[in-house]
């Protein structure tokens, strides 16, 4: 299972780096609006508001623990 | 009617509060290297809760190419919460959490426990630095204080980047310990709600929370980056929620002892291992036309046996002038935790673990909204209005006097927003 695993990985990596551009042509991607987390604070606002009402929490982060709402 | 003159007032408060603090930060931002954010959230639930969550943070470029964040949140709730108990076709009387007096519940209401606030400040930093040109080391610590609730935390995280950046890959890990210290202390798991039960009660307890996320970034084309994130989540201690209680109903569906108005209701009683598992997926793209769509879909599951599946899809309409609108749909689904069961039956012998939170029911929620954004390109006014719903799957298992009672209602709720960057 260890070894799929590796395999799959290695795979993806592969893969991977069949994607991609020269740095020179991220202009767009270097846009505020298109990082990763263009807005932290919102994040954490929607993160926390789903956590105290619904039963799963993170994914696009960690997930666990600082409040008692849930 | 009550409900939404509370946002308009509360809007004018959060516009006033945010004006107000643009000055001073914009004062403080003129001669810095800090950059400054802040939003403000209103999240109000028709006679149920309402709460008000003010936020800033601050970040600063270091000097080898790095990064320092600090931010503070003030999150204050009012309002109502359901205890978990059913309703029925008699007035009720429910003791308080601190054991101190009663709360009544008329005819077929939903029991919401009136004494429901609270108030948490969090506060929080993470320092990011170059460990070589293609590797960087994040470190971050946490620290939660509610009235009855505290929690510190500290994570790190390793980010290496390949494939001339455009492939990154990360391995985090985080550890949270957390203290409850509820109200009246800690209840007797599975206990009868009584006032001698309050006689021997621990005043606190704890859980710990570790949390291990390793995550790819791939940028797939001038205009588009996916992201792939698996997490697992190990929580151990005391997961209960010690003011939710669980009815026991007689032969005809009714939660009553003999010839008592007092409700016959236990504490609900959680196991104190829950292992989860998260994968996440999202894409994110610019069009041609300036618009943007941001896609993602996460699943989990966990050893509660609660499965969950959660689509978001946002898309920026550019417009001119440097303004953007950004309708906003989200569907959640979850499946039920093992454990849940909305009520039990007198006189059969008790599980070892029981909730009647609807929280861990079977339950969709949707959210729709939108966000409007102006002014400066980059550091751009946003509000946000949404709308969210909770829909919890009514019990199949329903009989008598509970057949005439609706045990879950949906939730609803509105979201105002308003973010400012300096």
């Amino acid at each position: 299972m260890k070894r799929l695993i590796f395999i799959c990985l290695l795979l993806m990596l592969n893969a991977c780096s069949q994607l991609g551009v020269k740095p020179w042509d991220r202009d767009t991607l270097a846009e505020p609006a298109m990082a990763v987390s263009e807005q932290p604070l919102t994040d954490a606002l929607e993160d926390h508001t789903y956590f105290s009402k619904e039963a799963a929490s993170g994914g696009r982060g960690f997930g666990g623990g600082g409040c008692g709402c849930n | 009617m009550k409900k939404h003159a509370f946002i308009a007032s509360t809007l004018a408060s959060a516009t006033c509060t945010l004006l107000g603090a643009s000055n001073v930060l914009a004062a403080m931002n003129s001669d810095s290297l800090w950059e400054f954010d802040s939003a403000f959230l209103i999240y109000s639930e028709p006679d149920r809760v309402s709460a008000l969550e003010p936020t800033v943070s601050a970040k600063r470029e270091t000097t080898n190419g790095g990064s320092l964040f600090f931010k503070g949140v003030i999150d204050s709730l009012t309002g109502t919460s359901a205890n978990g108990a059913v309703p029925t076709d008699r007035a009720k009387a429910f003791t308080r959490p601190s054991g101190d007096g009663n709360y009544t519940i008329n005819t077929g209401g939903t029991p919401l426990d009136d004494t429901y606030h609270d108030t948490r400040l969090a506060i929080s930093s993470d320092w990011e630095t170059p460990l070589s040109q293609t590797m960087r080391l994040a470190l971050g610590g946490n620290i939660s204080n509610e009235f009855d609730y505290m929690s510190a935390s500290a994570s790190a995280r390793l980010l290496k980047d390949f494939n001339q950046k455009n492939t990154t890959l990360s391995v985090g890990l985080a550890h949270a310990e957390d203290t409850i210290e509820p109200e009246g202390g800690i209840p007797e798991a599975l206990g009868l709600v009584s006032e001698a039960e309050f006689d021997n009660r621990a005043n606190d307890d704890d859980n710990s929370v570790t949390d291990l996320l390793f995550g790819v970034t791939q940028i797939i084309d001038q205009n588009s980056f996916f992201q792939v994130n698996y997490g697992l989540t190990d929580s151990n201690g005391y997961h209960t929620d010690p003011y939710k209680l669980v009815s026991l109903v007689d032969g005809n569906g009714r939660p009553f002892g003999d010839n008592s108005d007092i409700p016959s209701v236990i504490y609900e009683n959680r196991p104190e291992d829950r292992a989860r598992h998260s994968l996440f997926g999202r894409y994110k793209r610019k069009l041609d036309s300036g618009d943007m769509l941001d896609l993602s879909y996460r699943y989990s599951t966990d050893d509660w046996e609660i499965d969950t599946h959660t689509v978001d899809i946002k898309y920026r309409f550019d417009l001119t002038g440097n303004r953007y609108i950004q309708p906003h749909f989200r569907f959640y689904t979850q499946s039920e935790a093992e454990f849940y069961r909305p009520f039990l039956l007198q006189g059969e012998g008790l599980p070892e673990f029981a909730s009647a939170d609807y929280r861990l029911a079977d339950m969709d929620t949707f959210t729709i909204g939108a966000e409007y954004g102006w002014g400066n390109k980059n550091n751009p006014w946003r509000v946000s209005l949404e709308y969210y719903l909770q829909e919890p799957t009514e019990p199949g298992n329903k009989f008598g006097e509970l057949e005439n009672q609706e045990l879950l209602p949906s939730v609803d709720a509105i979201l105002l927003r308003v973010n400012k960057r300096f």
